[in-house]
Order: structure tokens, then C-alpha cells, then sequence
């Protein structure tokens, strides 16, 4: 068997709503019998990621793919001394350390200083459902003084700003919407593919981070999981943010890291490349876990448990992983709000064919580190779960996971939880979500069972799964 | 039935009464009161459930949790005799009585209903008996709002700056927005999926 040495897990982050670094006493790859499986391995011709090696590596990288970008983009609307909203999303900031997504903030800034000449250039970094996180990312990457001062953190109970539709009328944070123009700098990772289902992926903050409480809650609680990604789509085309729209500039993601910045004066036609490409880019990946039977999952990275990551890919892309999240036809995955709310208890309230449960290929999970700030108990609750220590604490301390403990167990150390995790689910296939970039940190059992697995999966894909998901959006 | 141990308390000394928390507050729990001849945020001890929105909102980091000294507890009990009319207010509004509204604390959405019935004419008042806003303070506004108007309660706008009345919600689009938008976004297929998963409501 072709294996790797262990891909390094993202580092722990200094956060109010982490544990303190020195309590995480072990990561998922020190455990016994863990090794790397490598994407390349897996389903060779990925594309190939910027590289990594330092923080200074980054930023000269991103800062001329950036600039490059731009280029061939029109600013000329832009004139002195308009004022200029960079809007960002806390999503940027978690990917790979966060600083090439930071340094891509950085070069928009300068580029339009140097090309429109305002500099009358705000920062305005949107949150997730953690309202300190924008000020804690400004400081981590000392923002505030490279915008000299113009930035600010946006939460959703910010005063808003209305914004009249074809359907009705929504809420943007007023902060967002202050200048004369925006620019919209997001990613293209592919992320919560349950909700936003590659239909107008690239839309979706302007229904989130931008969009006031009334507004996020439609979009998850009263839409529809497919018809929700209407929502940020009419946002974009509505009156008020087109006269302002400037263009968007979008750090292009694969599950290999972070292949470069593109930018776009039209979001219409950047957002049709980018489905292409998460299909091509992510379909496999995403399909091969999906082929999996029988996994204890381990969470062990610095973000809310939906978000854990590897491989460009999230927990709940597995956990979502016993139905095909890219085939439209299939209108409910196993977890979005949509179906969190008709689970009361254990069993749904609804018990028809139309939602799926969640994937049984989970047999338990294991939460060695992660952020607290994100309503979870649907995971507990579905999922035998385990939680080392110190996690136990953090979590019964939010506000978000009230109930969360009362259906996991504690367990003392990693290794102890892993060990009862084995007994009772009886399988040695151990994955785990530590923020491995590049591959997975996997067992042996695991990564002979994926690499047996892939070569004839890439065929299926490539020949049958890929034409229908182009074909249900238009792009066939 | 929940019970709250902490609340939050102002720090006067770095309020700038710059409003922003009596803004955010999902339970109207905060008022400006003068303070040694200065206005300053006042947190109601017998109100906060300690949901910390105001303490990530302050820009001046003047609020902080401490702890109770008596625990307050919070819950909308459901009486035999309302059990019908409740279920009555969560069908009008596409909702099994036991499904979750509130995703933080896991509440029902027959106890945003017994809340209802109890006197809760908004969704601050519905907040400060039930608990729903008042963990993430996102995610479960447009079921309360829909449980609300389901009850035949009028809303207008939030006191502070948190909601404005414009919900609308799938089985509020007409034909012909659905047809067309359709092609792209599955509305009809969508509606038609969620009527059979969430029955009920009062549309044609």
C-alpha cells in the first residue's frame, strides 16, 4: 500500500471561543496506526496549490495573482474620492491560517488606491454566528492599520439596510452597503455544499455575511433547501447592489489548497466557472467518502464542527455523505436546518422518503478540538459522540449547545476516547478533520480502503456523475 | 425548562452609551439610565438570560457574564387545555407542534405557541419566555415571526435594529414568481417537497 507521512493538522487558534492551546494535549494523527493519504494518490491531476512554506511565501504569491487578477477587470467606474467597501467573509480568514486570504484583502486595497485614486478604502469583514470573530481576525492580521484604520466587524443584529427585490424586500448590515461602491471578496471553496448545493455559490453572502438576522433566517429556516439560493442571487441583482457593485475578486480554492485569486466585473458569469470548476475539483473527493461504510471521525481543528476540515473538505460534507449533495434531483440532505427542525428526539417527525438520515457511515464521532459558537446538538444527538476533556467544558458552556453534552459522553484523553469509540463500533477506519492540506490523516485500514476505492470511482464520475451535475445547471 | 446562572452586568466606567446593546438585545432587556449624572447602559438583572449578544456587540468591551445569585428560569409551559388551539397557531404556520424552532436550546415550536397564547405579542416578548433569539440570535427569528402572524398578531418592526417585519417565506411566493425562477432554483419542486414534509397553513 502507498501511504504518506502524516499531513501537519492546522495549529490551534488563540480565540474566546477555543480552549487555551496547552490544554490540547494530542492531535488525531499522533494516534497509533495513522498515516497520510496523499489527493494525488487518490485521483491524480489536481491542480496544483500555491505554495505554503511561509507567511511570506503567501503574500508575495497572492499579492501578484491578485494584482494579475484585477488587471482585467474594470475599475473605472471608481473615481476620486468615492468611497469603497472591500467586503469580506470570517469563512477567508479559516482557510490554510487565513493569511492569503488576508493578503489578498490587503492587495485589492492597494490596487484600487493605486488605479482609482480614493483612498477612501474600507475593511468591512462580515461574522458566521460568532460576533467577536471579525475583530479578533482584523487583529490577527493587523488589518486595522493597513486600511489605516477603516475597518469594522459586521454581525447580523447590526442596524440594516433595506433592499427591495423581485420577491420582497430583504435586510443588508447597513455598515456593508455605506459606500459608494463594494467589492465583493469572498473564496471558492466549496464548504456547505448542503445549502447552497453549487447553485449560485458565489451569491451566498450576500444572504449571510452581509445580510441581516431576518434575512439568514429566511434563507435556512423558511425557503426551501434548494429554492433558499434564490435569496442571495436577487440581493445581488437588485437595485441597490448593482448600482454599487464594483466587481469581485475570489480566492480560488481546490481540495489540493488554495490555487490562486480570480476576479470578475460580472459575479453572474464568475459564479458559472467557479460551479464548473467545484464539480470537476471537488466531485470526487467528496464522492469517494461517500463510498465509505464505517468510520469514527475525529474533530481537530480550530472551527465549529460543521467546519472542520481536510482536503478541502468539511465534516459535513461526510456527514451529508449517503446521498449525492451535487444531484439536484435529491431536494433534502441529511443535515440543514430543514431537517434539524423535525428531530425533536432521535427519530424525525417526519418519516417519509423525502429526508435522509444522517450518514450511517458515521459510526461515532470523536471531538478532540473545535470552536464552540455553532448550534450543534443535531450532531450529538444523531451521533454517538465522544468529547475529549477540556472540549466538554468549553461546550457546556455555550450558549449555542446548551442541551449538547446532555447527549455526548466525556471522556478523559483522545486516545481513551478513540479506544471506546473502536470497542463499540468494531471498525479500525479512523478519518480525521484536523485541517490536513493536500490529503487526508487517515488509519491504514482507511487509506487501503480509499485507494482501492478511487480508481474505478474517477471513471464513474468522470463518465456519468459530472455530465448530469453540469447538466442540472445549465452548463452542459 | 432552562435554567440561567449568569447575567450580563455594564461596567459604567466604559459604557459610552453608544446604545448599541440596548440595539441588540433579543429580550429588551437594557435601558440608558443616568449614572452619576451620565447616561449609561443598564442591563435588567430580573430580564437578561445571559445570551452574551450585548457583550460581542459593545465596541468599548464594557459588559461582561457574572454569576446569579439566584438561578432564573425560563420556559413556556403548554396547559392541557391549550394543547389543541397551540397546534392549531404550528400547522397555520407549516410546523409540527415538536419541532424545533430555536436550534440553540432545542425549543418547540408549541412552546413559542404556549408563549403566544400566554400574552407574547412579539418576538421580544416570545424571547423572554421561552428562551428562542437568545442563543446564536440568528438563526430561529422568521419561525417566531411565522408562529406569530400565524396567531393572527400583527408585527411591525423590531425596537431595536434586529428584525423589520419583511419575512416572507416559500408559501408566501406567487406562481408566478416561482415559475420564474424555477428553472434554476427548484421553487416549485421545492414547494411542492416541503408542503408534503411541513403541512398545513392557510394558502391556497
Amino acid at each position: 500500500m502507498k501511504t504518506n507521512p502524516l499531513f501537519p493538522p492546522a495549529p490551534p487558534r488563540i480565540s474566546p471561543y477555543a480552549i487555551d492551546p496547552n490544554l490540547l494535549a494530542e492531535r488525531a494523527g499522533q494516534l497509533p496506526g495513522m498515516t497520510g493519504v496523499a489527493l494525488d494518490d487518490l485521483f491524480p491531476g489536481a491542480p496544483s496549490p500555491i505554495s505554503l512554506a511561509s507567511p511570506e511565501t503567501i503574500r508575495k504569491q497572492i499579492r501578484e495573482q491578485t494584482k494579475k487578477a484585477l488587471a482585467n477587470v474594470d475599475l473605472s467606474k471608481i473615481q476620486p474620492p468615492d468611497s469603497v467597501n472591500i467586503l469580506a467573509s470570517h469563512h477567508g480568514f479559516n482557510l490554510y491560517g487565513g493569511e492569503a486570504y488576508a493578503e489578498m484583502l490587503r492587495a485589492i486595497r492597494d490596487e484600487v488606491e493605486r488605479r482609482c485614486h480614493t483612498d477612501n478604502i474600507n475593511l468591512c469583514v462580515g461574522a458566521g454566528l460568532r460576533f467577536r470573530e471579525p475583530d479578533e481576525l482584523i487583529q490577527k492580521f493587523s488589518l486595522d492599520e493597513y486600511f489605516r484604520g477603516k475597518v469594522c466587524g459586521m454581525a447580523p443584529v447590526d442596524q440594516g439596510v433595506p433592499i427591495k427585490t423581485d420577491i420582497g424586500t430583504f435586510h443588508g448590515v447597513r455598515r456593508a452597503y455605506s459606500a459608494r461602491w463594494i467589492i465583493h471578496a469572498h473564496n471558492s471553496d466549496v464548504r456547505e455544499l448542503h445549502y447552497h448545493r453549487q447553485i449560485g455559490r458565489l451569491f451566498k453572502p450576500f444572504a449571510m455575511s452581509y445580510a441581516t438576522i431576518e434575512t439568514r433566517s429566511l434563507y435556512h429556516q423558511s425557503m426551501g433547501p434548494r429554492s433558499a439560493n434564490l435569496i442571495p442571487r436577487l440581493i445581488y441583482e437588485s437595485p441597490l447592489v448593482q448600482e454599487k457593485f464594483a466587481c469581485s475578486v475570489i480566492l480560488q480554492m481546490a481540495p489540493t489548497g488554495i490555487i490562486g485569486v480570480d476576479a470578475h466585473n460580472d459575479l453572474v458569469e464568475q459564479d458559472k466557472l467557479f460551479a464548473r470548476r467545484n464539480i470537476s475539483w471537488y466531485g470526487k473527493i467528496i464522492t469517494l467518502l461517500s463510498c465509505l461504510e464505517d468510520v469514527i471521525l475525529i474533530v481537530d481543528y480550530p472551527n465549529s464542527i460543521p467546519y472542520t476540515t481536510a482536503c478541502g473538505i468539511l465534516f459535513c460534507n461526510f456527514l451529508n455523505g449517503n446521498v449525492d449533495e451535487f444531484d439536484l434531483d435529491i431536494p433534502f440532505t441529511p443535515f440543514t436546518r430543514y431537517t434539524d427542525m423535525l428531530y425533536p428526539g432521535p427519530d424525525p417527525l417526519y418519516q417519509g422518503d423525502l429526508v435522509p438520515p444522517p450518514n450511517p457511515a458515521i459510526r461515532a464521532l470523536v471531538i478532540n478540538y473545535c470552536f464552540k459558537g455553532y448550534p450543534g446538538t443535531f450532531f450529538a444527538q444523531q451521533l454517538p459522540t465522544f468529547v475529549v476533556g477540556p472540549q466538554a467544558d468549553l461546550l457546556r458552556g455555550c450558549v449555542q449547545n446548551t442541551t449538547f453534552m446532555d447527549y455526548a459522553i466525556e471522556v478523559e484523553g483522545l486516545r481513551k476516547a478513540v479506544d471506546f469509540a473502536r470497542r463499540i463500533t468494531k471498525t479500525d477506519n479512523i478519518l480525521a478533520f484536523d485541517g490536513a492540506v493536500g490529503g487526508l490523516n487517515v488509519s491504514e485500514a482507511l487509506a487501503e480502503r480509499m485507494l482501492k476505492l478511487a480508481p474505478e470511482l474517477a471513471l464513474k464520475i468522470e463518465g456519468e456523475l459530472m455530465p448530469k451535475w453540469l447538466k442540472q445547471r445549465g452548463l452542459l | 425548562m432552562r435554567t440561567v446562572n449568569q447575567l450580563a452586568v455594564v461596567d459604567p466606567a466604559k459604557c459610552n452609551a453608544c446604545r448599541t446593546c440596548v440595539q441588540v438585545c433579543p429580550v429588551t432587556a437594557i435601558e440608558m439610565k443616568k449614572v452619576a449624572g451620565k447616561q449609561k447602559a443598564c442591563i435588567d438583572g430580573a430580564i437578561c438570560q445571559a445570551c452574551t449578544i450585548c457583550i460581542t456587540r459593545c465596541p468599548e468591551r464594557a459588559i461582561a457574564l457574572e454569576l446569579r445569585v439566584s438561578p432564573l428560569t425560563i420556559g413556556a409551559e403548554l396547559k392541557r387545555t391549550s394543547v389543541a388551539e397551540a397546534a392549531a397557531i404550528c400547522l397555520q404556520a407549516h410546523m409540527y407542534p415538536d419541532q424545533i424552532v430555536c436550534y440553540c436550546h432545542r425549543i418547540q415550536a408549541k412552546e413559542i405557541a404556549a408563549a403566544i397564547l400566554g400574552g407574547a405579542k412579539t418576538p421580544e416578548q416570545v424571547a423572554r419566555m421561552t428562551g428562542a433569539r437568545t442563543g446564536c440570535g440568528v438563526l430561529c427569528i422568521t419561525g417566531v415571526i411565522r408562529l406569530l402572524r400565524s396567531a393572527g398578531l400583527e408585527l411591525k418592526r423590531a425596537p431595536g435594529c434586529q428584525w423589520y417585519g419583511t419575512t416572507l417565506s416559500i408559501w408566501d411566493l406567487s406562481e408566478e414568481v416561482m415559475r420564474k425562477y424555477d428553472r434554476d432554483f427548484y421553487l416549485l419542486r421545492d414547494r411542492q417537497q416541503i408542503d408534503e414534509i411541513f403541512p398545513g397553513g392557510g394558502h391556497k
